[in-house]
């Protein structure tokens, strides 16, 4: 009884206080047990990421090849192996997760940006503007992504920030897409009527009054296209256009590793975890953003 | 009579659809005056939205002009748009879809004045907050709720709270009360009329409900097919209506009495017309029991048939 009186009282105190939106956003957030564990996996991915150096030598047990100890399976001196080179599984999927995150996050970032510009002037203004911008961005559908990709690192030569471009560039349509498609559903509502009555800018209610509003789509679409964007370039390593090897890099780990798979399982298995591990703590978290941001949702 | 707040002159608004054109709002003469409420009724898609939405600038207007104060609103730049719309604002008829679901109650109310700039710092911001709550009367406790939260009275005082907060002169509301129940409306209609006399506002209250507009109007103005038919001090126009259109309007009325039971209501006969590509003359004409052949021969006129009562009607040339 008495307890239940103060937990009264401290929902009393906290509701005539205002609270920012970002402070009860992560109040629900935190609720979420699996997007807490999500984050918690996300956080010590991108720790190990930024601490690699000070417990391996780059140079040494990442590139230096050591073929008196190849294809071992783990053990404690090599907890995931080596590989057919003899370097050690460990360090290469540690100092491959720095190209993956970066890869990851930057081309949907990329993606994402000019992708909900390009969407969001398309749905909002509408007629002229939507008919010319969604076609170009038909036409880029058109293209499999995979090859406007290949066709972009080509034209622009090898290297990191190329891919990250290029596969920036092959996800914008989509967003656009999704981003159009929510705010034509949104732009007739009373509140953006209401909110122009007060001479609200276009800039403004797109921003804080549509968007928002248009998350949840956005942000699954988002957590799926990183863990895609990890995946895609391993292909694009597979076919020498991406990371070339020796630089570690789950995707192409994986996929010279494949060629030994039945001999040495763990030469995939060991990149794959991490890839799925990464993958998943992201899709915890997107999902847990999604709901935290909706507060129509209650649990 | 009082001074005019708010007058428009042969206002038009059409909407271009593939059948023609959409004469939503067609040479609407009307005038607010400071502190009063006009009332204006009619029919579904009679264009009384369109007309409220015409009036903010929030549709592009055909022809005509808006005065308010005096001045031509459709000449405004961008930056004297904003100002004005400081002075004039909307309640809208559906509360739930009214209020942005991702915002709280506060946020809501915070908003305008955040846009306009009108209070800056955070602490006055929350403290016009709390008073504008109080003024509608919302519970300080609802501060950090969400409007899905909240039941359609209280989301109708969020709304009223929202169009207050730039301290307007004029406010146009939109149905404020049909999606409300009874006992509500009643709440919301003495809320809104205490607000009149504490603030000197000036309402154009759009409704379908006509025991709604009699409680609170000083003038009614009855549109048909975007025209307006009817125009007379509220007491006048109940009492004495002229225009064969309001008189079935008031007819339709149900009597809560038992000698109303068995006695033959006079019912409009047929559909509305088409409001696109209208032909001149009255567009009531074609379901009128008094219709001749004058009705369909010109665009009629609103004639001051008493002072202070018009019509158009030929009926009444």
């Amino acid at each position: 009884m008495a307890k239940k009186e103060k937990k009264a009282q401290v929902v009393d105190q906290t509701h005539i206080k205002k609270r920012s939106q970002l402070k009860s956003v992560w109040l629900r957030f935190k609720k979420n047990k699996l997007a807490m564990v999500g984050l918690v996996m996300f956080i010590l991915v991108v720790l190990m990421a930024l601490t690699a150096d000070i417990f391996f030598n780059y140079e040494e047990q990442a590139l230096a090849q050591h073929l008196t100890e190849k294809n071992q399976g783990p053990s404690l001196e090599h907890i995931m192996g080596t590989d057919q080179y003899g370097r050690d599984m460990f360090v290469r999927v540690v100092f491959g997760s720095r190209i993956s995150l970066v890869v990851g996050i930057c081309t949907v970032a990329i993606g994402l940006t000019i992708g909900a510009i390009i969407g969001a002037s398309a749905g909002y203004y509408g007629g002229k503007i939507d008919n010319i911008l969604m076609r170009i961005m038909d036409i880029f559908l058109a293209i499999p992504s995979m090859l406007l990709a290949v066709v972009i690192v080509a034209a622009l030569g090898n290297g990191l920030f190329n891919l990250i471009l290029a596969m920036g560039i092959a996800r914008i349509p989509r967003f656009a897409r999704i981003v159009r498609s929510s705010i034509i559903s949104l732009k007739d509502q009373e509140f953006i009527e209401a909110a122009k009555a007060c001479g609200t800018r276009d800039r403004r209610i797109i921003l804080k009054h549509i968007l928002p509003n248009a998350l949840g789509p956005i942000i699954v679409e988002a957590t799926l296209a990183m863990a895609m964007s990890i995946l895609t370039v391993a292909s694009l390593s597979f076919v020498g256009l991406g990371i070339t090897p020796p630089t570690p890099e789950w995707g192409s780990m994986l996929s010279t590793g494949k060629a030994q798979m039945r001999y040495y399982p763990h030469l995939v298995i060991m990149p794959g975890i991490a890839i799925v591990y990464t993958v998943m703590a992201i899709n915890l978290i997107g999902d847990g953003l999604r709901d935290a941001l909706d507060p129509r949702l209650k649990n | 009579m009082g001074t005019p707040l708010v007058e428009t002159k042969d206002l038009k608004k059409y909407f271009h659809t593939p059948k023609g054109e959409l004469h939503a709002v067609d040479g609407v003469n009307i005038t607010i005056n400071k502190g009063e409420t006009l009332g204006v009724v009619g029919e579904s898609g009679c264009g009384k939205s369109t007309l409220g939405r015409v009036l903010l600038r929030l549709l592009d207007h055909t022809s005509g002009e808006v005065l308010f104060e005096g001045k031509n609103i459709f000449e405004y730049n961008k930056k004297q748009m904003l100002e004005m719309r400081k002075q004039m604002q909307i309640i809208f008829q559906d509360p739930y879809a009214s209020l942005n679901p991702r915002m709280t109650v506060s946020e809501i109310i915070a908003e305008p004045m955040k846009v306009c700039k009108t209070v800056t710092n955070k602490v006055e911001l929350s403290n016009r907050v709390s008073e504008l709550m109080d003024i509608v009367g919302l519970a300080e406790r609802f501060v950090n709720t969400y409007p899905h939260e909240l039941d359609g009275g209280r989301r109708q005082r969020i709304g009223i709270a929202r169009a207050l907060a730039l301290n307007p002169k004029f406010i146009v509301c939109d149905e404020p009360v049909s999606a409300l129940d009874v006992s509500i409306q009643a709440q919301i209609l003495n809320l809104m009329m205490d607000l009149q006399d504490e603030m000197g506002l000036s309402y154009m209250f759009i409704t379908h409900d006509l025991s709604v507009v009699k409680h609170i109007s000083n003038e009614i103005a009855v549109m048909y097919l975007g025209q307006c038919v009817e125009r007379a001090p509220s007491d006048e126009l109940f009492k004495n209506p002229m225009h064969p259109y309001t008189k079935a309007l008031l007819d339709a009325i149900p009597v809560p009495n038992l000698s109303g039971r068995g006695k033959e209501r006079k019912l409009i006969k047929g559909e509305v017309t088409s409001p696109i590509n209208p032909k001149p003359g009255c567009r009531f004409a074609a379901r009128c029991p008094f219709a001749s052949e004058k009705c369909t021969n010109h665009d009629l006129k609103l004639n001051e048939v008493q002072p202070g009562h018009f019509v158009a009607c030929t009926l009444f040339e």
